[in-house]
C-alpha cells in the first residue's frame, strides 16, 4: 500500500518534470521524483542506497543543474521549455507509451520472479563488497570523479582578457 | 516484503517517461534532467534484482551508477555552458553544426 | 655483321640444350615420357624472351650475343628437335620389332585435367568424363612433329641472320622471337595432342601467333589489315570446327582419341549423317586454316609478315594443321577397321575443294610479280594437292579399297613432308634474295639525301634478273626447291606427287566418275606449276638484270646460307631416299594393321620404286603418269623460258649447271606476252579473281549494319539504363540526406529509436 503511494509520487514527479513549462519547475519536480525513488529504495530494504541517493543526487547533482539553469538565463522571461509537438514527436510519444506498456507487462511476467525471493543483503555486506571485492572499481571511480571535476572546470574556462586580468589581480 | 518485480516495474515506467522527455524537449538542461531520470530508473532495476537474489552486487552496481551519473552531470553542464557561451542560447535546435 | 668465327661463338648456349636429351636417355627415361619437353621448352622460353627483351632492350650484350632473344629461342627449339628425333628413332626401332602391332601408336597420359560428373536424364550421376593431358604418337604425328621441329629450328637459325641484320627491326626482335616460340609451342602441342580439345586449343594458339606475326610491322596499315584479315578468315573456319567438335562430343561422349578411335562406329550405331556433318565441319575448319577455297583470301596478304614468318607459318607448319586434322579423319571412314559406311561424299568434297583450289591458285600465280606472293599461291596449290590426295584416300577407305587407300594416304602425307621442306627453303631463299636486293638498294643510295625510295619494292621480280651469278648458293637452293615442287622426276616432290595423281585417276576411271573433276584439275595444275615456278626462277636468276641495283648484290650471311644448304640436300635426296625406305607405307601404318615395313634389300627396293613410279601396272595410269611428267617437266618450263628466259649477261659466271640451265632457257625463242598480260583474264587473275572484292561487299552489307545496330543499342539502351539508375540513385540519396538535420534533439531521437529497435530485435529473437 505504502509502495503504491511512493511509486505514484515518483511517476507524478516524472511526468511533472517532463511536461512542465518552465525549467525551474522541471527541476523541482525532478527533485521530488528523486525523493520518491529514495523512498522506494527504503522499501526495498536498501537503506544505504537511499542515503547515498539523497546525498548525491539531491545534494550535489541537482545543485549543479540549478547552477546551470541560473547561469544560462539571459533575461528573467527566458524560461520557456515547452515540449516540441509535431508529427514525429507524436509518433515517438505513442511509441514510447506503447513501449512502456509492453515493457512493464514483460517485466512482470518474466519467469525470473517466480523463484522465492531471497532476503535482502545487509549494509555490512555492502561495505564488505565495495571495499574488498570491488576495490579496484571504487578507486577508479574516485579517479573518475576527480577527472570529471578537472575536465569540467577546464571546459568552462573563460578566456576573456578582462577576467584573466582580474584573476591575476591587476589594477583596473 | 515488497515484490521486487513491482520495483522493477516502477523503474520501467520512469524509464519510459524519461525517454519521452528526451525526445520532446529542446532545452538542453531539461534533456539532461530526463537522462538523470532514466539513470535512476536503471538503479531501481538493480535494487530490485538485489532484493530478489539477495546478492549485494546489485547494490554495488547501483552505487557505481550513481557516482558515474554525478560525474556525467558535471561534465554535461560544463559542455552546456560552453555551448551557451558559443551560441547564446541553450536550445538544441540551434546546434546545427552537424547539418550536411 | 661480325666475322664468321665470332658468330659461331654465339652458339655456345645451344650445347646444353643439345645435351639434355642424351642425359635423359642415359638416366633411363622413356622417350615418350619426356615428350612433354617438346611443348614445355618453347612455352618456358616465351616469357623469358619477352621479359628479358623488355628489360634489356638496347643492351649491347642482349643485342649481339643473345641476338635479342634469338639464341634463347634457338636453344628451346633445339631441345624440342632433339626430343622429337629421339622419339622418332625409338619409334622406328620399336616398330621394326612390332610388325603386327594392333594400333601402332604410343600414348602416354599424364594427368586428368578436367573431370566432371554427368547428370543423366534420370537424375543420377554417371561416372566422370575426363579430359586429360597426354600425348598420342603414331607415324603421322611423328612425321609432322619432325617436320615442324626441324623447320622451326632451321627457320629460327635463318631469322637470326635475316631479322637481326635488318635495321628496321632493331630493338623489336624480342617480340618476334617470343611470338615465334609461342607459335612453335602451339604447333608441337597440336600434333602431340591426344584429344580434340587440346588440338583445338593449340590450333587457336597458332591462329593467335599468326595474327601477331603477320602484323609484326604493325605500323604499316597493310600489315595490320592483313593480320586482321588472316585472323578473321581462319576464325570463320574455327567456328565450324568448334561446332564439329561439339557434334563429335555428342556422338561419342568424349573427345579423347583413345576413346573415339577405339571404335568410331560404336558397334554400328553411329548415325552416318550426323558423323558426316561433324566431319564436314572439321573439314571447313581445316579449309580455313590451310587457306583453301573459299577461305583462302588471307594467305597472299599474309606475306606482309617478315619472311621467316612466311616460311614457317604459311608454308611449312601452320597450314599443315588443316591437313593433320583431315588425316585424323581416316579412322572414321575406314570400313576395314571400325569405320562408318556411307561417308564417301566426304572424300569427294575434300577432293573437289582440293582440285579447285589447286587450279585456281596456280592460275593466279601466273600473273604475280611479287616473289613471295608467287610462293604463297604455290603453297595454296600444293596443299590443295595434298587435300585431293587425302580426299581420294578417304573415299577409298570408305569403299574398302584399303591397299589403294594406304598408298594414296601415305603419298599425300609424304607430299606434305616434301612440300614443307621445299617450301620452307624456297621462302628462305626468297628472303635471302629480298634481303640482299634491299641492302644493295640501300647501299646504292647511301649518299643520296633522302629522296623517296619507297617506290622500290625489293620483293618485285621485275626488279631482279641475272642474280644467278651474284648469289650462287641461293640460286642453287631455289632451283632445287622449285624442281621439287614442280615434280621433276627423281627429285623430291616427284615421288609423292605421282602417287596422288595416279590414284586420283585410278579412282575416277575405275570406280567413281565424279572423281574425274579433281583428277583433271590436278593434272592441269601439274603443268601450270611447272610454268609458274620456272617463271619465278628465271625472272629472278636468269637473263639480264633489269635494274641497276643488281650489280651490287652479293651473297648473304652464313646464318642464312646454312639452312638453305641443309634443306636443299634434303629436298633433293630426301624424297628418293625416304620412299626407298618405304615411308609411304610407314605413314599409313596406324590405319592399316597388317603391313610391316618392307624388308627387302635396298637395291630391290630402289628398283621397285622406280618401276612403280614410271611404269605402273595399269596402262591407263601409265598414260597419266607420263602425261604429268611431260606437262610439268617440259611444257611448263619451256613456256616460261620463252617468256622470261635468257642466258646470263656477258662476263657473268655462275655455277656451271645453273648457267647451263640459264643458257638453255634462252634457246626456246622468246614470246611477247604484253598483249596477253593486258587481257581481261589477266586482269581478273591479278585481282585474285575478285574474291576479296565480293567478300568485302558481302561483309559491308551484313556485318557492318549489324555492328552499327549493336553499337546504337549499347549506347542508348544499355548506357541509358545505367545513367538512369545513376540519376535516380542520386535523387534518392538527396531525399535521404534530409534526415541529417543537424539538430541534436533529432539525433537523440534517432539514437533512441535505434537502440530500442535493437533491443526489441534481441528480445524478439531470444524470447
Amino acid at each position: 500500500m505504502l509502495f503504491v503511494i511512493v511509486s505514484g509520487a515518483a511517476v507524478a514527479g516524472a511526468i511533472g518534470c517532463v511536461f512542465s513549462g518552465r525549467v525551474a519547475h522541471s527541476l523541482l519536480w525532478l527533485m521530488f521524483t528523486f525523493f520518491a525513488v529514495a523512498g522506494a529504495f527504503l522499501m526495498a530494504a536498501a537503506e544505504m542506497l537511499a542515503a547515498i541517493q539523497i546525498l548525491v543526487y539531491l545534494g550535489s547533482v541537482m545543485l549543479v543543474v540549478q547552477f546551470g539553469v541560473m547561469l544560462t538565463r539571459r533575461r528573467i522571461q527566458d524560461v520557456e521549455s515547452l515540449p516540441t509537438v509535431n508529427a514525429l514527436s507524436a509518433v515517438s510519444g505513442i511509441g514510447v507509451f506503447a513501449l512502456i506498456l509492453i515493457l512493464v507487462r514483460a517485466l512482470m511476467e518474466h519467469p525470473m520472479w517466480g523463484d522465492e525471493a531471497a532476503g535482502s543483503p545487509t549494509t555490512l555486506e555492502f561495505a564488505d563488497a565495495i571495499f574488498n571485492d570491488w576495490t579496484m572499481a571504487t578507486i577508479i571511480l574516485g579517479a573518475l570523479l576527480a577527472m570529471a571535476m578537472v575536465g569540467a572546470s577546464y571546459l568552462v574556462r573563460d578566456e576573456r582578457l578582462i577576467n584573466l586580468l582580474w584573476d591575476m589581480g591587476a589594477e583596473e | 516484503m515488497i515484490e521486487p518485480s513491482w520495483i522493477a516495474a516502477l523503474g520501467a515506467i520512469l524509464f519510459g517517461v524519461g525517454l519521452l522527455g528526451t525526445f520532446y524537449h529542446k532545452n538542453a538542461i531539461v534533456v539532461l534532467m530526463c537522462i538523470e531520470l532514466m539513470l535512476n530508473a536503471a538503479n531501481l532495476n538493480f535494487v530490485a534484482a538485489a532484493l530478489h537474489y539477495g546478492d549485494v552486487n546489485g547494490w554495488v552496481f547501483t552505487a557505481i551508477a550513481i557516482a558515474i551519473a554525478a560525474a556525467e552531470v558535471a561534465i554535461g553542464l560544463a559542455i552546456l555552458l560552453s555551448l551557451y557561451s558559443t551560441q547564446g542560447t541553450i536550445s538544441l535546435d540551434a546546434a546545427r553544426e552537424l547539418r550536411n | 655483321m661480325g666475322g664468321t668465327g665470332n658468330e659461331y661463338r654465339l652458339l655456345m648456349p645451344l650445347i646444353p640444350a643439345l645435351l639434355i636429351v642424351p642425359v635423359l636417355a642415359l638416366a633411363g627415361f622413356e622417350s615418350v615420357e619426356v615428350a612433354f619437353l617438346i611443348v614445355l621448352a618453347p612455352l618456358v622460353s616465351f616469357p623469358i624472351i619477352l621479359i628479358s627483351g623488355q628489360l634489356y632492350n638496347g643492351n649491347k650484350t642482349w643485342k649481339h650475343s643473345l641476338k635479342e632473344g634469338g639464341v634463347i629461342a634457338l636453344s628451346a627449339l633445339l631441345v624440342s628437335l632433339t626430343t622429337a628425333s629421339w622419339i622418332v628413332i625409338d619409334y622406328i626401332r620399336g616398330a621394326r620389332e612390332i610388325t603386327k602391332d594392333a594400333s601402332g601408336r604410343t600414348a602416354a597420359s599424364w594427368w586428368d585435367w578436367i573431370s566432371f560428373d554427368v547428370l543423366l536424364s534420370d537424375y543420377s550421376l554417371s561416372s566422370e568424363r575426363v579430359i586429360g593431358v597426354g600425348v598420342w604418337i603414331d607415324s603421322v604425328t611423328l612425321m609432322l612433329l619432325f617436320v615442324a621441329t626441324f623447320l622451326c629450328f632451321l627457320i629460327c637459325w635463318f631469322s637470326l641472320g635475316y631479322m637481326n641484320t635488318d635495321p628496321i627491326n632493331e630493338n623489336r626482335n624480342h617480340r618476334f622471337y617470343a611470338e615465334f616460340v609461342l607459335f612453335a609451342m602451339g604447333m608441337f602441342g597440336m600434333v602431340l595432342a591426344d584429344n580434340f580439345l587440346w588440338l583445338f586449343i593449340f590450333w587457336e594458339i597458332m591462329g593467335l601467333c599468326s595474327y601477331l606475326l603477320i602484323g609484326f610491322y604493325f605500323w604499316k596499315e597493310s600489315a595490320a589489315y592483313a593480320a586482321k584479315k588472316a585472323f578473321l578468315t581462319t576464325r570463320v573456319g574455327d567456328v565450324f570446327l568448334m561446332v564439329g567438335l561439339l557434334i563429335l562430343y555428342d556422338i561419342y561422349g568424349s573427345l579423347e582419341f583413345s576413346v573415339i578411335f577405339e571404335d568410331p562406329s560404336i558397334g554400328g550405331t553411329v548415325d552416318s549423317d550426323k558423323l558426316f556433318w561433324a566431319l564436314i565441319m572439321l573439314f571447313i575448319g581445316a579449309v580455313g586454316k590451310s587457306a583453301q577455297f573459299p577461305l583462302h583470301v588471307w594467305l597472299p596478304d599474309a606475306m606482309e609478315g617478315p619472311t621467316p614468318v612466311s616460311a614457317l607459318i604459311h608454308a611449312a607448319t601452320m597450314v599443315n594443321a588443316g591437313l593433320y586434322l583431315v588425316a585424323r579423319m581416316v579412322p572414321f571412314v575406314d570400313i576395314g577397321g571400325n569405320g562408318v559406311a556411307g561417308l564417301d561424299d566426304l572424300g569427294l568434297i575434300v577432293a573437289y575443294i582440293g582440285g579447285i583450289t589447286a587450279f585456281m591458285a596456280a592460275s593466279i600465280a601466273f600473273v604475280q610479280n611479287d616473289i613471295k606472293k608467287v610462293l604463297a599461291y604455290s603453297t595454296m596449290s600444293q596443299l590443295a594437292y595434298i587435300f585431293t590426295g587425302l580426299g581420294v584416300s578417304l573415299w577409298f577407305y570408305n569403299h574398302g579399297k584399303t591397299d589403294a587407300a594406304t598408298l594414296v594416304f601415305g603419298g599425300s602425307m609424304f607430299h606434305l613432308f616434301n612440300h614443307a621442306m621445299a617450301k620452307g627453303m624456297l621462302f628462305m631463299a626468297s628472303g635471302s634474295v629480298i634481303h640482299e636486293v634491299h641492302h644493295a638498294h640501300d647501299h646504292l643510295h647511301e649518299g643520296d639525301d633522302g629522296h623517296d625510295h619507297h617506290d622500290f619494292d625489293p620483293q618485285d621480280m621485275r626488279n631482279m634478273g641475272g642474280l644467278a651469278s651474284k648469289m650462287p648458293v641461293t640460286s642453287a637452293a631455289m632451283l632445287i626447291g622449285s624442281m621439287s615442287i614442280i615434280g621433276i622426276p627423281l627429285i623430291g616432290g616427284f615421288w609423292s606427287k605421282e602417287a596422288i595423281v595416279a590414284k586420283t585417276w585410278k579412282a575416277s576411271l575405275d570406280y567413281e566418275p565424279l572423281m574425274m573433276g579433281p583428277a583433271i584439275l590436278v593434272l592441269l595444275t601439274a603443268g601450270m606449276t611447272g610454268f609458274y615456278m620456272s617463271r619465278m626462277w628465271l625472272m629472278t636468276f636468269a637473263g639480264e638484270p633489269k635494274h641497276q641495283v643488281i650489280e651490287h648484290v652479293h651473297e648473304s650471311t652464313p646464318w642464312i646460307k646454312e639452312p638453305l644448304l641443309i634443306l636443299s640436300v634434303i629436298s633433293a635426296l630426301g624424297g628418293f631416299g625416304l620412299s626407298v625406305l618405304g615411308i609411304v607405307k610407314w605413314l599409313a601404318k596406324p590405319y592399316n594393321y597388317d603391313l610391316g615395313i618392307n624388308e627387302q634389300s635396298v637395291i630391290e627396293q630402289v628398283i621397285y620404286e622406280l618401276e612403280h613410279a614410271f611404269l605402273p601396272d595399269d596402262p591407263n595410269l601409265r598414260i597419266v603418269g607420263w602425261t604429268t611428267i611431260f606437262l610439268s617437266l617440259v611444257i611448263g618450263p619451256i613456256f616460261a623460258a620463252r617468256v622470261h628466259g635468257g642466258g646470263l649477261a656477258d662476263g657473268q659466271r655462275a655455277n656451271p649447271l645453273i648457267s647451263w640451265i640459264a643458257t638453255l632457257s634462252g634457246k626456246f625463242g622468246s614470246q611477247d606476252v604484253t598483249e596477253m598480260s593486258q587481257s581481261s583474264l589477266s586482269e581478273a587473275l591479278q585481282n585474285r579473281l575478285y574474291f576479296d572484292h565480293y567478300y568485302e561487299l558481302a561483309l559491308s552489307k551484313t556485318v557492318i549494319p549489324l555492328a552499327a545496330l549493336a553499337a546504337w543499342f549499347d549506347k542508348r539502351v544499355v548506357d541509358g539504363i545505367i545513367r538512369r539508375v545513376e540519376s535516380n540513385s542520386v535523387l534518392g540519396s538527396v531525399q535521404i540526406r534530409r534526415i541529417t538535420t543537424g539538430r541534436a534533439s533529432d539525433y537523440i531521437l534517432m539514437a533512441a529509436i535505434g537502440a530500442l529497435s535493437i533491443f526489441a530485435l534481441a528480445w524478439g529473437v531470444s524470447g
